[in-house]
C-alpha cells in the first residue's frame, strides 16, 4: 500500500549519496527486503521504475533486489529454521523437539545495501 | 560487478557500500521524539487500526474515567477532516489534529509537528499520557516508528477473529493487542480467544486486553494498565 512512498524515500536517498559522491549517473541500486517489512515487491518495483524517471540521475538505474526468508526461532530449544509457506496459518511445529513457542525473526525493514554509479 | 571474475571492482562505474535503511530519516526523528517526550515524562501510545475499530471512542470514555486524574493530550491523524480532534477538544483535552492529506499513515516528521503543535496549548509542559491516534489502516502505519513507548493494536468484534494472521507485521510490532467492541461478541462469529492465540503466534510477548467502550466492561483493566504505564498506580 505504501510501495511508492517507501520507492520515493529510496529514490531521495540514492540522489542524495549520488550528488555526495559527484557522480552524474547511478547505473544500480541494490537493496534487501526483510521477511518482516509486509512489503509487496512486484509494487515496490514499479513504483522504483516510474519514479526513477523523474530525474536524469536515476533514470537508468538498475534495482537489483535480495529478500531474505523468514527464519522461525524455537523459544525451547532455540534451533532456528526456515519457516514454511503456511506458516503463520498452518500449526508449525520445530523440527528439532516439537516445541510449538516459535518466535519470527527477520528484518522488518528495505536497507540500501549498495549503489553503483559514474 | 566485474563480469570476469566476479569480484566488486566494476569496469563501469563506482561502487558504494551504503548498508543503511531506506527508513533511516523516520528513524531518526523518531528516536529525537522519544527523547523530547521522555525528558518531559511523557508516555506517549501510537494507537492502530482499521477504520472505524472505536480508536475515538475509547479515547473519549478513556478521557472520561482519567481526565481528572492524568493530564493527557491527543495528536490526531487522518487523511482529511478534524472531526475526530473536534470530538476530542469537546472534552476539554489538549489535541492537534494532522491530516496526511492522503498518506495512509503518520511519519516521525508528522508528528514532532503535531508535538510542537500540542506544546503550544499547554498551560505548563509535560503531559502523562499522549495518545497518538494513526490514520485508520493495519498495513502501512505498522512501518513507521514514531518515537512512541507503546504500541496498540485495536481489533474490533465486527472485523473477524483472524486479522492477525492478515496482518502479520502490525501484531508482530505491538506491545498491546486490544479487541473492542466486546458488547457486540453475542451478534458475531468472533473469537476473542482465537484472536488472542493468533497474535501469541506472531508475537509471543503481545499483551492481550478485551473491552467495550459503551458499556464499560473490561474497562477497569485497560485503565489500570495505563496507570501503570505512567507510574500511577
Amino acid at each position: 500500500m505504501h510501495e511508492l512512498y517507501l520507492a520515493q524515500s529510496l529514490l531521495q536517498q540514492v540522489t542524495k549519496l549520488a550528488h555526495e559522491n559527484k557522480a552524474s549517473k547511478v547505473l544500480k541500486v541494490k537493496i534487501s527486503i526483510g521477511p518482516l517489512s509486509g512489503i509487496v515487491v512486484d509494487s515496490f518495483k514499479f513504483g522504483f521504475d516510474a519514479l526513477k524517471r523523474e530525474s536524469s540521475l536515476t533514470s537508468k538505474a538498475g534495482l537489483e533486489i535480495e529478500t531474505q526468508p523468514l527464519v522461525l526461532y524455537c523459544m525451547e530449544c532455540s534451533r532456528e529454521f526456515q519457516a514454511p509457506d503456511s506458516w503463520p496459518r498452518g500449526s508449525t511445529t520445530c523440527p528439532g523437539c516439537g516445541g510449538q513457542s516459535l518466535l519470527p525473526k527477520g528484518e522488518d525493514e528495505i536497507v540500501l545495501q549498495q549503489l553503483v554509479m559514474e | 560487478m566485474c563480469e570476469t571474475c566476479g569480484c566488486s571492482m566494476s569496469q563501469t562505474g563506482k561502487i558504494v557500500e551504503v548498508h543503511q535503511t531506506i527508513l533511516s530519516a523516520n528513524n531518526r526523528q523518531a528516536r529525537s521524539n522519544r527523547e523530547h517526550l521522555a525528558k518531559l515524562g511523557t508516555i506517549a501510545i501510537n494507537m492502530i487500526s482499521s477504520p472505524g475499530s472505536g480508536k475515538t471512542t475509547l479515547l473519549e470514555r478513556t478521557i472520561d474515567e482519567l481526565g481528572n486524574e492524568l493530564r493527557i493530550g491527543v495528536i490526531e491523524g487522518d487523511i482529511e477532516t478534524d472531526r475526530d480532534a473536534e470530538r476530542i477538544r469537546e472534552k476539554g483535552i489538549p489535541v492537534v489534529q494532522i491530516t496526511t492529506g492522503g498518506a495512509c499513515h503518520l511519519d516521525a516528521h508528522l508528528v514532532h509537528k503535531g508535538i510542537r503543535a500540542l506544546e503550544a496549548q499547554l498551560a505548563r509542559p509535560g503531559l502523562d499520557l499522549l495518545f497518538i491516534e494513526n490514520v485508520g489502516n493495519l498495513v502501512c502505519p505498522a512501518a513507521f516508528d514514531l518515537g512512541e513507548n507503546i504500541r496498540i493494536i485495536l481489533l474490533s468484534v465486527p472485523e473477524g477473529s483472524d486479522k492477525p494472521l492478515k496482518y502479520p507485521k502490525a501484531f508482530i510490532s505491538a506491545n498491546l493487542f486490544l479487541i473492542t467492541k466486546t458488547d457486540l461478541l453475542e451478534y458475531f462469529d468472533f473469537s476473542i480467544e482465537e484472536a488472542f492465540g493468533y497474535a501469541a503466534k506472531l508475537n509471543p510477548a503481545i499483551e492481550t486486553m478485551a473491552l467495550s467502550s459503551k458499556t464499560g466492561q473490561g474497562f477497569e483493566n485497560w485503565l489500570s494498565y495505563l496507570k501503570a504505564l505512567t507510574g500511577k498506580l
